[in-house]
């Protein structure tokens, strides 16, 4: 025969085991949407596309050659910089940390390009190219983001209305 | 507890399809792209290797999305059916427990 108190403690472990795995437990698989940052790769987008167009304009002319323009990638390295430790700082932020050194990984080529074209600067293919590559990479991270932000802005009850009598 | 789930899935495909579709086509295009230039010498190899470079990261970040949206996706059907669960032994017991 099962002692009372001993299924009194059992009942009430169940109950204590049921709170927790229902209320504080709820899971994050990836990183809360970051305002700052959803802004932050705006403005990189808007700068670099400003730079792709002056440079479209100037091929082939002094204006166009890498050493001409190195302040952009000064500047630019820094934001990504910036843009990959905020990133970083966050929890369950793997997949933006990943997306942001991805970005890194682009702007140094596009200015190890520009480097290696010398006085020439960029021709108007490689700024197509370039400019493709990191569309499609700000559209990625774009994405991702307006996704968290949508998840955020929707109330965590709304997903399981509830039935109590 | 399905029914809470699925809503969530659903919305997370939604976003996916056309986003990846989109992308990889795009970085698809673009690599023959540079592989013709390539081959009709108006770029050298290691310009090449530049721009095929960046279009592998683009790939990169596309995945990543792509995996990210799944993650959110995951996360809220397993959220919307812990949910489910509070529901339900609310409902059995008929007071709020949990």
């Amino acid at each position: 025969m099962i002692h009372p108190l001993r299924t009194a403690f059992i009942a009430l472990a169940v109950m204590l085991l049921l709170t927790t795995l229902t209320t504080s437990c709820k899971i994050q698989l990836i990183s809360d949407y970051d305002s700052v940052l959803d802004q932050d790769v705006t403005t990189l987008q808007q700068s670099t596309e400003t730079f792709l167009n002056q440079l479209q304009n100037e091929v082939g002319t002094p204006a166009a050659a890498y050493s001409a323009n190195t302040d952009f990638y000064v500047k630019t390295n820094a934001s990504l910089a910036t843009m990959a430790t905020r990133a970083a700082s966050q929890p369950k932020s793997k997949i933006i940390v990943g997306e942001v050194n991805a970005l890194q990984s682009t702007y140094t080529d596009m200015q190890k390009l520009h480097q290696l074209n010398g006085d020439k600067g960029l021709s108007a293919a490689n700024i197509a190219n370039t400019r493709s590559a990191l569309e499609s990479e700000f559209t990625s991270i774009l994405t991702l983001e307006l996704a968290l932000k949508a998840n955020a802005a929707v109330p965590s009850g709304a997903l399981a209305p509830a039935k109590t009598q | 507890m399905l029914a809470a789930a699925q809503g969530s899935v659903t919305t997370g495909w939604n976003t996916l399809a056309p986003f990846a579709q989109t992308q990889f086509t795009n970085i698809a295009q673009q690599i023959v792209d540079i592989e013709a230039q390539l081959a009709a010498g108006s770029i050298t190899q290691t310009q090449a290797s530049l721009l095929l470079d960046m279009q592998k990261n683009a790939s990169r970040a596309a995945l990543l999305s792509v995996e990210g949206i799944g993650l959110l996706t995951a996360q809220n059907a397993i959220n919307a059916a812990l949910g489910a669960v509070a529901t339900a032994v609310n409902g059995a017991l008929g007071f709020a427990l949990l």
